[in-house]
């Protein structure tokens, strides 16, 4: 875009907008002026982050990177003065904002309402902070503006008549919301009324203003916020058709009609926004999430901080039209909030921050070009607009600041009710950033902060994050740990509420009051949310990720038949059997999974995966294009894609996919394994054939196959296995005398040196080698590995070796020993496997093998990828079990 | 800057709509330039009933 940078952005935000709310009401042409902006320009879903809390993806929306690096980590912070708590404010923000970046490249914005913009930050242009339509005073009395609402603040007279009050809003105003109002006088005192009507006036000051300053101001860069759709639809959204069951009629006929009321009068502002600008103008229209409107919305709402963000869908919506975009509606994919920025940048022609973590979203743009980057805006200097240096602060940090100041006794101590709230809102927030950092792939730094707060709180939440982020880091025992220590919280709090349960049965027949401990309820305990049975669901991630498939089904499908709407739980099970090459019920779960978000890339792919290895080659063709129709920028999609025209024989559109794959990708060698052989034998283009040769060669040596594990794990049945099968081992030939001593080894005296010899690894390519766990991370780079790690209860390996020999000492306390040894040896395995490009890794629990040697065979053997003789494996199992029990 | 057409198609008056909000600023302006005519106007008839209650 640099040569062709736009002269003028309007950013409009409708916080929680969702396509599923909007597309009947558009086929309906109940949003004409939303229809013409998407049909001139593109649109498509807009993918939220987690946690999906306004403030924390409003600044991520306009910083482009996510609330450990810009700071905003809620809704609250605490008063620096120590007197309590407060909305979150710009001073908190720790990076710059688009407009600041505009602002020093001498551009004039206005900001209207972002969340959070309160102070109002000096930028050469006007900012109205959230806090300006807030109405304080009943109407007719004096309603003063909080310090900092408008920036510069001369134009507080010009501006602060376009406040709407609730108490304005008239009946003829309501009545699109709620048509009863009309003839029902008592429904006019209903606090739902009132509180539609807040929402309204909110709406209207918002637009009023905006338009205002859209018509009296230069500006190259507006962005407008509104939150009413979000508001609306926590109000009514419960009511919105169809009917459900649990709704009362009566409500559910008086305010049915608010939510679609708020999404048409959205259009109605947009029409007139869309009259106020000038073609010179890119209109990007966003949400931050959205909002479930139909069989997903949650029965009732967590008991928690933030419990109403389960009724937010995790995909927002995008609409891009005007100068430098594409024309003609065309719907695009693969975007996220946190790609604002870097789009609006490259929009300008201006350097993208490499410390940004949003990609340029070019798919949108007319004539894409390749954006410059530069290091950071941070350290660019220039008049940013930002608020002076001693005003950011870390409010966090400043209440610790307090803290050592009332310790020292220079200042009173707080009181303690506040203290309490000021340290619980601390961890919530900290709670929020490790969910945030997570959903960015830092799950180390995540791991570190839920670790202290689930073990300072014991809060169930924090420790079920925690568990979830050792599962995605591979670290599953630590989370088979945490899962424990949950399922005793759990147990515990049965427990409390058994006793609770019988203390009000005691009042209730005395008549006299019992002092008790109050249990606080598990926010997803009994409620029909995404998230009921979530440790059941966590144990069936694990055993899936251990590879022990067969335990893991009837567990999620425990969860599933709780959560019928649960997407990932649908996933889950229908790679399960798609691992287990059951693809006919691979399928109806990926079937499943599309009438719950049909829309769904993960579903769509799987689903052609499970159509692509029953050779259905049409069906996984057209799946595999909605998946990447959906997210574009899945490698494996592509991959999978390239497969299947291979086997169509469509050559040229599979030389395309694996191109792609390799952008994406560069170090996808099987993608490049792929071109090489079109390139060969079917599209002969001898350069690229001998360019993609040169990358295998340059890049890969061969392929080892290593079978690993703890001692006494049941490596040596896994070679022993394998060499029945027909597999080619490398282990010392010469050292094993009889059978049994060969069954007990299969071992290579030089893997114990490979720390400082490792050039006989070429020996073993293509071959099956035994490593212990210790010596895996001097495995050469030079060579790809497919690890096969065997795992079995760290108990019975004790046990098995306790056996094997007698020593003098306590045999309770060298287990205990050799357990904590033992773990960590596996640890430190885990993590390193993790982090290798080179390395697949399989689990292999050997209980799973002895239990179910078919299943388990034939899951080794598609990992291995060679055609190898799978009943003298199945044999071998069955044989030599006993000797290495 | 392009003018808003549909301004003329907005009735304004005293009891303001959805529409009225929907122009924004000038919306408001006028809303509320229509109220305070009729607060006025209803002034000046309760002036002129005053008035003639005390002629008679």
């Amino acid at each position: 875009m640099a040569k062709s940078a736009v002269k003028k952005v309007l950013v409009i935000g409708w916080d929680a907008a969702d396509w599923k709310t909007i597309e009947p009401l558009m086929a309906e042409g109940k949003m004409p002026a939303l229809k013409k902006l998407m049909e001139g320009g593109v649109y498509g879903r807009l993918q939220t982050l987690d946690p999906p809390l306004s403030p924390m993806l409003w600044t991520s929306i306009a910083t482009g990177v996510r609330a450990d690096k810009h700071g905003i980590g809620g809704f609250i912070e605490p008063i620096p003065d120590g007197t309590g708590l407060r909305p979150v404010t710009t001073t908190s923000r720790k990076v710059k904002a688009i407009w600041n970046i505009l602002n020093q490249e001498k551009k004039k914005c206005n900001v209207v309402t972002w969340w959070p913009s309160n102070p109002a930050e000096p930028i050469n242009g006007v900012m109205v902070s959230n806090l300006f339509q807030q109405a304080n005073k009943p109407l007719g009395e004096e309603w003063l503006m909080p310090t900092g609402t408008i920036h510069p603040p001369e134009m507080i007279d010009e501006l602060k008549d376009f406040r709407v009050h609730p108490s304005e809003i008239t009946l003829t105003m309501m009545v699109p919301f709620i048509p009863n109002l009309e003839k029902d006088k008592e429904l006019r005192k209903d606090k739902r009324t009132t509180a539609v009507m807040k929402v309204l006036s909110h709406a209207a000051t918002v637009h009023a203003v905006s338009t205002h300053l859209m018509e009296n101001t230069e500006w190259d860069f507006m962005a407008v916020y509104h939150d009413a759709i979000d508001h609306f639809s926590h109000l009514a959204m419960k009511y919105h058709p169809p009917h459900r069951k649990h709704i009362p009629q009566d409500d559910y006929e008086n305010f049915k009609g608010v939510v679609e009321a708020g999404y048409r009068f959205h259009d109605m502002m947009l029409e007139r926004t869309m009259s106020l600008i000038d073609e010179d103008t890119t209109v990007i229209l966003i949400s931050d999430h959205g909002f479930h409107s139909d069989h997903k919305r949650p029965l009732s709402i967590p008991n928690e901080p933030s419990g109403p963000a389960a009724e937010h869908s995790p995909y927002g919506i995008l609409v891009m039209n005007g100068p430098g975009i594409k024309k003609g509606g065309q719907h695009v994919s693969g975007s996220s909030i946190i790609d604002i920025t870097p789009t609006l940048l490259a929009l300008y022609g201006l350097p993208v921050g490499k410390d940004m973590e949003g990609k340029v979203l070019y798919q949108c743009f007319e004539n894409p070009e390749q954006a410059e980057f530069i290091e950071s805006w941070e350290k660019v200097p220039g008049d940013s607009g930002q608020h002076d240096k001693d005003m950011i602060e870390d409010p966090w940090a400043a209440q610790e600041a307090l803290k050592q100041l009332v310790e020292l006794g220079y200042i009173e101590a707080l009181e303690d009710d506040k203290l309490v709230q000021v340290e619980k809102a601390k961890t919530e927030s900290e709670y929020y950033v490790a969910r945030n950092m997570i959903n960015g792939g830092r799950i180390k730094p995540a791991i570190e902060i839920l670790d202290r707060i689930f073990n300072e709180t014991k809060i169930i939440r924090y420790g079920q994050r925690l568990a979830n982020g050792y599962l995605t880091s591979k670290k599953y025992i630590k989370c088979g740990e945490v899962i424990s220590q949950l399922r005793l919280l759990e147990k515990e709090l049965l427990v409390e509420k058994k006793k609770e349960r019988e203390a009000k049965k005691l009042e209730k027949e005395t008549g006299e009051k019992i002092k008790g401990k109050k249990v606080a309820s598990d926010p997803f305990a009994n409620s029909e949310m995404e998230e009921p049975l979530y440790l059941d669901y966590l144990e069936g991630l694990l055993l899936l990720a251990l590879n022990k498939p067969m335990k893991a089904q009837p567990l999620l499908e425990k969860v599933q038949r709780k959560n019928k709407n649960n997407l990932d739980v649908a996933l889950n099970i229908a790679k399960i059997f798609n691992i287990r090459k059951k693809y006919a019920e691979a399928e109806k779960q990926f079937i499943k999974a599309l009438a719950i978000d049909d829309r769904s890339s993960a579903a769509h792919f799987g689903l052609g995966l499970s159509y692509l290895r029953r050779n259905m080659l049409e069906e996984a063709l057209e799946e595999f294009l909605l998946a990447l129709d959906e997210n574009f920028y899945k490698p494996n999609s592509h991959y999978h894609l390239g497969e299947t025209l291979m086997r169509m024989k469509d050559y040229e559109n599979a030389a395309n996919a694996f191109e792609v794959v390799i952008r994406l990708s560069p170090g996808m060698t099987k993608a490049h394994k792929w071109l090489y052989e079109i390139h060969t034998k079917y599209i002969i283009d001898p350069i690229k054939a001998a360019a993609e040769n040169e990358f295998i060669k340059k890049n890969i040596k061969g392929s080892v196959y290593i079978i690993t594990g703890l001692q006494d794990a049941g490596t040596p049945l896994v070679m022993k296995m394998l060499e029945d099968g027909g597999m080619p081992i490398l282990f010392d030939e010469e050292e094993t005398v009889t059978k049994n001593e060969k069954l007990a080894a299969y071992g290579y005296k030089k893997v114990a040196n490979l720390s400082k010899d490792s050039e006989w690894i070429e020996l073993a390519n293509d071959k099956a080698l035994k490593v212990y766990v210790e010596h895996l991370n001097y495995l050469p780079a030079h060579f790809n590995y497919k690890v096969i790690f065997v795992t079995r209860d760290i108990e019975d390996i004790i046990q098995y070796q306790d056996s094997q020999k007698t020593t003098g000492k306590s045999a309770t306390a060298l287990s205990m020993k050799k357990v904590a040894a033992l773990q960590n040896r596996i640890f430190k395995a885990e993590e390193w496997i993790a982090s290798q490009p080179n390395i697949e890794f399989l689990t292999i629990s050997y209980n799973e093998l002895i239990e179910h040697p078919i299943e388990s065979v034939e899951i080794m053997c598609e990992f291995i990828g060679k055609e190898l003789n799978n009943a003298a494996m199945i044999k071998s199992i069955k044989k030599n079990k006993v000797k290495t029990e | 800057m392009k003018k808003n057409k549909e301004n003329k198609e907005v009735v304004i008056n005293s009891q303001g709509s959805l529409g009225v909000l929907a122009l924004g600023a000038i919306g408001i302006i006028k809303w509320r330039e229509a109220m305070k005519a009729e607060v006025e106007a209803a002034k000046t008839e309760l002036k002129s009933k005053k008035s003639l209650k005390t002629k008679k």
